[in-house]
């Protein structure tokens, strides 16, 4: 009963902070004609940043190898479909399906002797401190990545077996896309952490009948080829090209890390990172919501020739902070853009705000173990992008939203449940995710 | 020694990337929700009926029979679907037929002769299969029971494998 009473406690929770986060919106949802999700550079950096993410996990953990499968669920897609018994167009209710996997391995190829070496402490398997130990100073690793990310829409369809029950079936619908990462990481304890690798960005048409034939055609594969560089864990650049630019970089600084280097940090002082990151972000796409520099002379078919391309400019700084099982973490990032950008809708100049994202966080462990935990997170943010208006009944373009998380560890598995609502970073994915439930699940295997 | 490291390296280069790929991830959700993963055909023929055909490989360990769907509606490629055919009476629709030759893995065709008024239909075949459960009573589970029956596949069977649509107009 107590845990009964505790979970209504939650859901209520949960509830009143999405009515106060929520703009007067319509929940009617917006028909889709083009995604997003066919811009590939932006997939690009997605996809990046979940490798991104594996790696700190790998080196905060000091892991040898890292499995990892995550599956996405985003609800309520209406998009204009052809319905071929009707032979009209109509709105149908699809599902996105995102789901991600990862391997990633990293060996010690040259360990130098050290003069005290610790093997006094017997090994528990249910002690992570006692098999996971940070790397020795002047050591050499090397890493192996492949990793893949799968996005899609899905159609739901209903089969009714008679007295054997009823049973959900699911078939492709519209464009698939496939991109994966083969990486190579080269790491020097403490100094120098290298990553690099290529994205290969796939995109596979269904067929009619809701099926879907994987073929590994060289022709249809556009790559991209990114590097990471990070000198004392502290200073990172992160770039990706296409094949005849440079289409990102990011470069942050860890101050508390840079500060720890030279001087002892007092316990009170919170983890914070800045960084500038510049993106190719408004090309003049369909998918894109505004025109870069005018409308005039431009539509949705318009030559590549034409197009004009626009710089998002970031600048973003996070804390993060723990005190004893509590966790707290808190992220700004102000904007601008280096070009004029004009409504496709109204052809009405669109004003960025300086503030693109802020969220916050706080978790508690319920559990006190090294090597273990179970975390329940909450968070909360705002978001702002020209495409959110484009997507929702939304009047202006910024939304607020939130997500709740459970995050288990233990020393050899891990397991993510994950729902939110309007979440930044979900939205900065995928903008038309706006005003959308997602549902999210992941689970690992490391060593 | 060297050569040694040099293929242990080169193996974990490719490991990775045969087991973690866009398409495993893919795979294993629709595996989840039951993703459509074989096509089919489907015409009509005067005087005959709707002549289905397939060609899937179902796992014969635990193969319970092949089931034919149609839309409930006509004109409706988004309508929920019925089942018209397979190996026991499972339906009481007008338009089902209980068809002895679909617990066979190698069948690859039905015809369909209880036919809807006119419209265009689509159509589905699924591969059925036996949930895994202690059939005999032996404290082990087993793939299939020993002397399936109706009633057990009414209550131990579930779609393995659902084909793609087919659409096909009734005169």
């Amino acid at each position: 009963m107590k845990l009964l009473h505790n979970y209504k406690i939650y859901v209520t929770i949960l509830f009143c902070i999405h009515l106060c986060l929520l703009n007067p919106v319509v929940y009617a949802q917006n028909v889709y004609e083009a995604s997003s999700l066919h811009n590939s550079a932006s997939r690009s950096q997605i996809v990046q940043q979940i490798f991104y993410q594996r790696w700190d996990t790998i080196f905060s953990n000091y892991l040898h190898f890292d499995a990892y499968i995550n599956v996405n669920w985003v609800f309520n897609f209406y998009v204009n479909t052809y319905n071929r018994g009707t032979g009209q167009k109509e709105a149908v209710p699809m599902r996105l399906v995102r789901t991600f996997s990862d391997v990633a391995m990293l060996f010690s190829v040259y360990t130098p002797v050290t003069e005290t070496p610790d093997e006094t402490q017997p090994v528990d398997i249910t002690d992570v401190t006692t098999f996971r130990k940070p790397w020795v100073n002047n050591s050499i690793l090397l890493g192996f990545t492949a990793c893949g990310y799968h996005y899609g829409l899905t159609r739901s369809v209903e089969i009714n077996r008679g007295s054997a029950g009823s049973e959900t079936a699911t078939d492709y619908a519209f464009s698939q896309f496939f991109d994966d990462i083969v990486a190579i990481t080269a790491v020097f304890v403490p100094y120098v952490t290298l990553h690099a690798g290529i994205v290969f960005n796939q995109q596979i048409e269904p067929n009619e009948d809701g099926t879907l034939d994987y073929n590994f055609d060289p022709s249809t594969i556009t790559k991209r080829y990114f590097t990471s560089l990070s000198l004392y864990n502290t200073l990172t650049w992160r770039s990706t090209a296409a094949k005849d630019r440079m289409e990102s970089y990011d470069v942050s600084l860890n101050i508390t890390q840079l500060l720890s280097i030279t001087t002892s940090i007092p316990s009170y002082i919170p983890q914070t990172t800045i960084g500038y990151k510049q993106y190719h972000k408004y090309n003049d796409e369909p998918y894109d919501p505004v025109w870069v520099s005018t409308a005039s002379g431009k539509s949705n078919t318009t030559s590549d020739s034409l197009k004009q391309h626009a710089t998002l400019y970031t600048y973003y700084t996070t804390l993060s902070k723990n005190f004893g099982n509590f966790y707290i973490a808190a992220s700004i990032e102000l904007q601008h853009v280096d070009r004029t950008l004009v409504d496709k809708r109204t052809e009405q100049k669109v004003l960025l705000p300086m503030m693109r994202i802020w969220w916050a966080k706080a978790g508690y462990d319920l559990m006190d173990n090294p090597g273990w935990d179970f975390i329940v997170w909450l968070g909360v943010n705002k978001y702002y992008d020209p495409a959110i208006s484009y997507h929702s009944k939304h009047s202006d373009n910024d939304t607020g939203g939130w997500f709740a998380m459970i995050d288990g560890t233990a020393p050899y598995i891990t397991l993510t449940i994950k729902a939110s609502y309007n979440d930044a970073s979900e939205l900065d994915r995928l903008v038309e995710a706006v005003n959308k439930f997602v549902i999210e699940a992941s689970a690992s295997f490391r060593i | 020694m060297k050569s040694k490291i040099l293929s242990y390296i080169f193996l974990s280069a490719i490991v990775p990337h045969i087991i973690a790929c866009s398409y495993t991830a893919d795979y294993i959700e629709g595996a989840l929700t039951n993703r459509a993963s074989f096509s089919i055909s489907a015409h009509y023929e005067a005087g005959t009926g709707v002549v289905v055909e397939w060609n899937a490989n179902p796992d014969n360990d635990s193969f319970a029979g092949y089931e034919i769907y149609m839309t409930e509606e006509p004109n409706n490629e988004f309508a929920d679907y019925i089942v018209v055919g397979a190996c026991y009476s499972i339906s009481s629709s007008s338009y089902f037929q209980d068809d002895g030759t679909l617990d066979n893995p190698s069948q690859t065709q039905f015809i369909h002769t209880s036919l809807p008024s006119s419209g265009i239909y689509f159509y589905r075949v699924g591969v059925i299969e036996w949930d895994e459960r202690d059939y005999d009573g032996d404290g082990k589970d087993d793939k299939k029971p020993s002397s399936p029956n109706e009633s057990l596949y009414e209550s131990y069977t579930n779609i393995a494998e659902i084909s793609g649509s087919a659409m096909v107009e009734i005169p």
